[in-house]
């Protein structure tokens, strides 16, 4: 099984009578355990991609399994279920809640989830602890760095343990140090879980830390070679 | 998601200020306006909420205690015999004027009184005692209408209707819906001050011995004497009220202004919840793309404005409790029931809820894909 099958997946933008195909046939595989880098020239379709395999969106057509459950069969409520607990987001922006410290942050998984406050937060206070935010935890990411920030992100995406994570240009708000320190962290900690990954990024000196790199353009996704740089540092 | 919504909205302090100003306004106007309100409606019934009767008989047609009809008085002695009946006595309430040592004059409401058993008669007395009303040309009249009288003092002499009075004893807060004082005496005084007949009186007060069923005694009141009416002390109370309720226009000019200012206090509240909410748009998006169910949504939103109605609420009876200590007087009486207060209450949180409704469905409409873009 794989931990990510699409196949000919097809998406295209309306707006008005101008219609826009973002997505011309996606055929996209990724095994459990893998971290794929999805790179590609601006307004080629990786968001788009990213957000229907995190359903967000739906597909015009084509077939999209996650874990091998049949996304295109799934109810709303399963699909937000699915993005619950199976899936971790990491947005290039962080979206943490600005009025939470880090902890409670962390937490909100938890709490949508239903766990208690107490368990939620012990819970939450072992990811920080991960993620080397331990002290800032009662910090709210108005007073932290990108850097900080992002990492409570991670540490968010990673809570409940899911099976897959999303990261949209997760180091693109970063500088070029704090960046390659996130991407680090992320991945040892991925490693660590043995979660599935993809990641999309506009950034080469990040390829590193990828299983392999595949290429969005013309609607389509093609795998690059292994990044010559071999292995993570 | 109680909690986060506590969180949040805590940290936004600027707007939840804002918010709590709405509710807290909404909350004061609406307390002070209806204590203004029943303060000055129920002065329409003063005289048969303190009067002592436990039955108010007049005739058949009465619907205000300060403008009744004559009535034979021999019709008491029938009263008297119906069975529960402890006592029932003439009681006379009439128009005349009263002459002033200035030369002016002012209209009065001549209020008479049995003589032995006083029923009906003034209270709250700053000034000598309540008995004293039989002293020769004995008179009872409030010390908040001294302006009116040409500052009577006990011992003072005035005429009504051309025959001599003395003030006796005064009292605090007596005063009725209209502007007329009332001057307390006794009953045969009373049919020499209004005019009329000592064979006519305006009510027959009753009591009644304890443990006896008033409405039944009415019943009897009415088939031995089929002229009259016969009311229980409440009835006869809201039916005092309503006279002025329903003839003035009273309610519904204070309800429009209650309602008025309700509406700008729960408007700015709206706004304010509609800003909150489309400041963090994004972050609901998240939460929707992070896997937030829609009844969890509902339950942030609604927290917010139950909140905001809690708070402000808590707060606004504060202000009524101390405005309510400040303000009221006996002219103005600000009287705020429990009802009044915790009903404010609960249509402010009703309408916090409702104008919740409308940042609510901005979110609903929110698609969580937002958060990649
Ligand atoms: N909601 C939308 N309506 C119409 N067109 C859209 C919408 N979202 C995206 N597009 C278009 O679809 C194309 C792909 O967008 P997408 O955001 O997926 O690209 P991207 O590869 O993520 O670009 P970037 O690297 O700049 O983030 C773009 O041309 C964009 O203008
Ligand atoms: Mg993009």
């Amino acid at each position: 099984m794989h931990a990510i099958a699409a196949i000919d997946i097809h998406k295209s933008y309306r707006r008005g009578a101008t219609v826009t195909p973002v997505l011309t046939g996606v055929d996209f595989r990724v095994e459990p355990g893998e971290s794929v880098f999805l790179v590609g020239p601006s307004g080629s379709g990786k968001s788009t991609l990213l957000s229907i395999l995190g359903c967000l969106l739906t597909a015009d057509s084509g077939r999209l399994e996650i874990f091998g459950q049949d996304v295109n069969r799934l109810t709303a409520r399963s699909r937000s279920e699915l993005r619950l607990r199976k899936i971790g987001f990491v947005f290039q922006r962080f979206n943490l809640i600005q009025g939470l410290t880090a902890i409670d942050n962390v937490a909100v998984p938890l709490r949508l989830c239903g766990w208690s406050a107490g368990r939620a937060w012990r819970r939450a206070a072992e990811l920080l602890d991960a993620v080397g935010l331990a002290d800032q935890a009662r910090a709210r990411p108005g007073c932290m760095s990108a850097g900080q920030c992002q990492r409570v992100a991670i540490a968010r995406s990673l809570v409940l343990q899911p099976e897959l994570i999303l990261a949209d240009e997760p180091t693109a708000s970063l500088d070029a140090d704090s960046g390659q320190e996130v991407m680090a962290l992320f991945r040892s900690l991925i490693r660590q879980q043995g979660v599935t990954a993809v990641v999309v990024t506009h950034d080469p000196r990040i390829f590193v830390y990828a299983d392999r790199v595949c290429e969005m353009a013309d609607g389509q996704v093609r795998s690059r070679e292994q990044p010559s740089e071999s292995g993570g540092r | 998601m109680v909690e986060f919504a506590i969180k949040t909205l805590v940290a936004d302090r600027g707007k939840m200020f804002t918010a709590l100003v709405g509710v807290v306004f909404s909350i004061v106007l609406v307390n002070i306006q209806g204590g203004l309100f029943f303060g000055l409606i129920q002065k329409a019934s003063m005289l048969v909420d303190h009067g002592r009767a436990d039955i108010w008989v007049g005739h058949k047609k009465i619907h205000n205690v300060d403008f009744p009809r004559d009535i034979p008085r021999r019709w008491v002695h029938r009263i008297r015999t119906i069975p529960g009946v402890a006592h029932a006595e003439p009681y006379v309430v009439g128009v005349s004027q009263m002459t002033l040592p200035s030369g002016g004059f002012e209209p009065v409401f001549v209020v008479g009184v049995d003589e032995s058993t006083l029923m009906g008669n003034a209270w709250n007395l700053t000034q000598g005692r309540p008995e004293d009303v039989r002293k020769t040309d004995g008179v009872i009249v409030d010390e908040l209408e001294d302006g009116k009288l040409d500052q009577p003092a006990v011992g003072d002499l005035r005429e009504i209707n051309g025959v001599r009075a003395r003030v006796v004893a005064k009292s605090r807060g007596v005063m009725g819906f209209l502007v007329n004082p009332y001057v307390f005496t006794t009953y045969s005084r009373a049919v020499a001050y209004t005019g009329k007949s000592p064979a006519y009186c305006s009510y027959f007060l009753v009591r009644l011995q304890p443990g006896v069923d008033e409405q039944a005694v009415c019943r009897a009141i009415r088939s031995r004497v089929p002229q009259v009416e016969a009311y229980t002390r409440d009835e006869y109370s809201r039916i005092s009220v309503n006279y002025w309720m329903t003839r003035t226009g009273l309610g519904i000019s204070f309800g429009a202004a209650t309602l008025l200012g309700l509406a700008v206090g729960m408007i700015v509240v709206a706004q304010t919840l509609y800003a909150l909410v489309l400041d963090r748009l994004g972050e609901f998006a998240t939460l929707k793309a992070i896997g937030a169910k829609e009844h969890q949504i509902v339950t942030i939103v609604l927290a917010h404005a139950i909140l905001m109605a809690l708070a402000g609420s808590v707060i606004g009876l504060g202000i009524v409790a101390l405005a309510q200590r400040l303000f009221s007087s006996p002219r103005a009486p600000i009287s705020i029931s429990a009802e009044l207060a915790f009903g404010s209450c609960i249509l402010v949180a009703v309408i916090c809820v409702i104008s919740a409704m409308l940042p609510y469905s901005r979110i609903r409409k929110v698609d969580p894909v937002m958060v990649m873009r």
